[in-house]
């Protein structure tokens, strides 16, 4: 396994250079610079400014500067804010992001496993439909909807929570954004849990856990319950994918100084080497996410483990 | 209520199942007193299995049931799971027909059987745990420590049989409902599981409702016999009595279907027209390899070893063995399906390439296959009309529309379908139906060979004689040989004028359907016809060999391949591996082929 392991991992390096150089293409081709202002910099200023970034250099040359320096761990100076590399900036938001990608990721295992749980066991009952519903709404309507929602609804209606981010606000700031970021994937994964339970209830094995006469709970918990949460593995992937990218639009609705919230910005003021390392790191967390959730999978079924 | 009833320790009044308008069980009576065997005989469809799950209480919620289930005189049927719940596994217990999907595959064997003893309160923790090891024992899994430990998928086809009989009798129930117990089993694993089902039986006094297609399997399993068709009982009465005179034609087709051959005779052999025997397909030392990989090391897998074989125009020669043997992999290599294959095969004389792709159209049209699956093996989105016309338009594509569907309408009436089939598809046919089809299109080649894997292996008794019939009446028509794969020795016995064995990919005997039934030479071949149990009959002899299973392809044993389950094993057969030894009529591969007298 170890073996697969790393063999993943430096499977991973041609997908990771093309991800960089797709992205590198992309800023450029992108209209407008950095140091673009409202005010006309002098020719000669805008020149110093360009060789000191490198940016006079041809494309190629550029793109074997960045690369040598990612190399040795050297993401560079963030062009906006000069005082700042882009290493120290990634740092200083990251734990936000990762706090709020975190508790989503386990309030939607949490409620979408339960709810496509009790889906399943009372099939075809209101309760099951109340629960299809619910989630089929979480699947189909975007964050960009359920957010400002949420946020009229509970803090300007009913003014039990905080509307933005305060830097000195408590445990409350988190929790509207952490619904919105995870409302979607509850959906999902209810929706999984409920066809995949349904699907293990109705095979051959677990008829014959009724023909022995096994109490339902028994039923459910220890010959039902691994198999109906196998599917779930392989939509892990996706779902932190989904995290990942929903966080970027929710830190933006709520204010939340987070990674997602760097990128926009980044991105609006063309900021190439910010842009750049947001997407390595992004990259890099999907692509090690999904080794692990592979690797899960064979510690957990037993019939691709030897394997 | 009758005495005989009032004793009874199941008793089924006017029991019916329907599904809307579709009744599947109708009105069905019957009784099992205390440790008696009642076997339930009947076609696919007949309602047998339902009337299994109604008694157990375990039919889906869509079926409308009546009648009574009387167990020790209690009503069951639709009480609810608590009530059930007292009754299974403690007073009756079901073996399914497919062990691998029966089992949980997450759980390991140990578990499984151990829970069951939890959840009745009949043993705790290491009690439960000491019990069900027992129970691994008794029905006699070797190594049982490991295997309680191991997982279904790492357990042999008859030992995860096994280890659901062992789950189904932890509880010590008073009643066994095995359904089609053996059916998912190669026939001499099928022989084991029966004879463990009787010895158990025995000792514990259980009674046991014993459901099947196959008569063979009743013969020794069951004093009393029900055969019912469509849900409705036509014939019962003691097992002996009606195996030996069925009176309903239904009863009559089973039987033979079972082992009618030990009263048919085989085919004689054809002659080529012109009288003189003249090579068709011959195949000279065919050898299949493939490479398996196993925790990153790569293995290699000998599916077919070094066969050579030749079959004449009109002729019919049988490749039998059972899963594993190798026997569709040399199909599928003649054929010219496999890359993995070497040797050659040649046509007329002419040598062919080893892949399809590569063979010239005239060539690829004189050979043509049947598939087992039928309906599988029809494209689902083309109607019956357009598959069989296919090959025209590749292989005859000057000829009209007008003279495609000419030749579609007839060929369809010649394989006993009729005409305004054309526009179905292959999921609007029954399985008899969809084989004729996959017949009408290999015939419709006018192909001078046929290659028929396991072509009738998933058809009911009845339809099989038919299909076979149809096979057989083309040969007559056209001289077409055929190249028949089986692992039924009454396919064998009524199809074929030479058989050859194949066990773990080697050829160990060649020889004439006659001879084979008479006096096999080689001790596997021995095997296999005890194996059939309505055979057995008329042997005193007991399946004292038929111990173990095949071992692993992966790992073959040194010396002799069979010799792990050789009942007159001796020394050499350890070291040295037998080469085939052509004799007068035949060929045998066995060391003691000379000095053994086999024959019935």
């Amino acid at each position: 396994m170890l073996r697969y392991a790393l063999m993943r991992v430096v499977g991973a390096i041609p997908t990771l250079f093309l991800v960089v150089l797709v992205a590198f293409i992309m800023v450029r081709a992108a209209p407008g610079g950095p140091f673009d202002t409202d005010r006309v910099l002098p020719a000669e200023v805008a020149a110093n400014i360009e060789r000191a970034y490198h940016l006079d250099e041809p494309l190629p040359q550029q793109f074997r500067r960045y690369l040598t320096g990612v190399l040795r761990g050297d993401f560079g100076p963030s062009f906006r804010y000069s005082d700042y590399s882009v290493a120290e900036l990634i740092r200083g938001a990251l734990p936000v992001s990762v706090k709020l990608g975190v508790l989503a990721m386990a309030l939607a295992l949490c409620a979408g496993i339960s709810a496509g749980l009790v889906a399943a066991l009372r099939r075809n009952t209101l309760t099951d439909r109340v629960v299809s519903a619910i989630a089929m709404t979480g699947v189909s309507v975007p964050v960009i909807v359920i957010a400002p929602l949420l946020v009229l609804f509970f803090a300007v209606q009913l003014g039990w929570l905080p509307a933005g981010w305060s830097s000195s606000g408590g445990g409350s700031r988190w929790i509207m954004p952490i619904i919105a970021l995870a409302l979607p994937q509850i959906g999902f994964i209810a929706r999984i849990t409920r066809s995949s339970m349904i699907e293990v209830l109705e095979s051959e094995f677990i008829r014959t856990a009724r023909a022995q006469g096994l109490a339902t709970a028994t039923i459910v918990r220890y010959h039902a319950m691994k198999p109906a949460l196998l599917p779930l593995l392989s939509y892990l992937g996706p779902a932190i994918a989904g995290i990942v990218t929903g966080a970027i639009v929710v830190e933006q609705i709520f204010g939340i100084p987070g990674l997602g919230r760097l990128f926009v910005q980044g991105a609006q003021n063309r900021d190439f080497t910010l842009v750049l390392g947001l997407v390595i790191l992004y990259a890099t967390v999907i692509i090690l996410l999904n080794l692990v959730v592979d690797l899960l999978y064979g510690v957990l079924d037993p019939r691709v483990r030897r394997t | 209520m009758t005495t005989a009833a009032r004793n009874a320790l199941l008793e089924v009044r006017e029991l019916s199942v329907s599904y809307g308008d579709n009744v599947v069980v109708d009105k069905l009576s019957f009784a099992i007193h205390a440790s008696e065997a009642l076997s339930l005989a009947g076609e696919s469809g007949s309602g047998k299995s339902q009337t299994a799950l109604a008694i157990m209480g375990l039919l889906p919620p869509n079926a409308k049931v009546s009648g009574e289930v009387l167990f020790e005189g209690r009503n069951l049927l639709g009480a609810g799971n608590t009530l059930l719940n007292e009754y299974r596994a403690r007073r009756m217990a079901m073996v399914f027909q497919d062990p691998m999907a029966a089992l949980n595959p997450y759980v390991t064997i140990g578990n499984q059987l151990r829970r069951i003893l939890l959840n009745h309160g009949l043993a705790d923790g290491a009690e439960a745990t000491r019990r069900a090891l027992a129970m691994l024992k008794r029905v006699g899994l070797p190594d049982a420590e490991r295997q309680y430990r191991a997982y279904p998928h790492e357990l042999s086809g008859g030992m995860r049989q096994r280890a659901l009989i062992a789950s189904a009798l932890i509880a010590e129930p008073q009643l066994l409902i095995a359904d089609e117990p053996t059916t998912a089993l190669d026939v001499t694993v099928q022989a084991q599981i029966l004879q463990l089902i009787a010895e158990l039986r025995r000792e514990n006094n259980i009674a046991l409702l014993l459901i099947t297609h196959d008569l063979g399997v009743v013969w020794t399993n069951s004093e009393r016999l029900m055969v019912i068709d469509k849900g409705r009982l036509i014939e019962q009465g003691a097992t002996r009595e009606v195996l030996a005179n069925p009176s309903q034609p239904r009863t009559v087709q089973m039987v033979t279907a079972a082992g009618g051959f030990l009263s048919a005779s085989a085919p004689r052999q054809a002659t080529s027209p012109d009288g003189r025997p003249k090579e068709l397909l011959e195949v000279k030392n065919l050898t299949v390899t493939f490479t398996e990989r196993t925790g990153g090391r790569r293995k290699r897998l000998h599916a077919v070893q070094d066969i050579s074989l030749s079959i004449r125009p009109g002729e019919t020669v049988a490749i039998v063995g059972e899963s594993g043997s190798g026997k569709s992999s040399l199909a599928r290599a003649v054929v010219g399906l496999l890359p993995e294959a070497a040797g050659t095969v040649s046509l007329l004389g002419t040598n062919l390439h080893r892949m399809v792709g590569s063979r010239t159209k005239s060539i690829r049209r004189q050979m043509q296959m049947v598939f087992q699956d039928p309906v599988a093996s029809l494209d689902p989105a083309m109607s019956t009309g357009s598959i069989i016309a296919e090959p025209l338009l590749v292989h005859e594509p000057s000829m009209s529309r007008a003279g495609r569907e000419r030749a579609v309408a007839e060929m369809l009436v010649r394989v006993g379908l009729t005409a305004d089939l054309k526009v179905r598809y292959a999921h609007e046919l029954s399985g008899g139906q969809a084989q004729r089809v996959a017949i009408a299109r290999a015939l419709i080649m006018k192909p001078a060979i046929l290659i028929c894997d396991e072509a009738v292996a998933a058809l009911d008794s009845s339809v099989r004689q038919e299909i076979l019939g149809l096979l057989q009446a083309e040969q007559q028509r056209s001289s077409l040989s055929l190249l028949v794969i089986t692992h039924d020795l009454s396919v064998v016995q009524q199809m074929s004028h030479r058989v050859m064995i194949m066990y773990m990919g080697r050829l160990i005997e060649m020889t004439g359907s006659h001879e084979l039934f008479r006096r096999p030479r080689h001790p596997y071949t021995r095997l296999l016809l005890d194996s059939v149990p309505l055979a057995r009959r008329s042997r005193a002899a007991d399946l004292a060999a038929a111990t173990g299973e095949p071992a692993s392809i992966l790992n073959p044993p040194a010396g002799c391949v069979f010799h792990p389950r050789c009942a007159h094993m001796i020394d050499r057969c350890r070291e040295e591996s037998p080469q085939l030894e052509h004799t007068g009529t035949g060929a045998v591969a066995c060391h003691r082929a000379a000095e053994l007298d086999l024959s019935s």
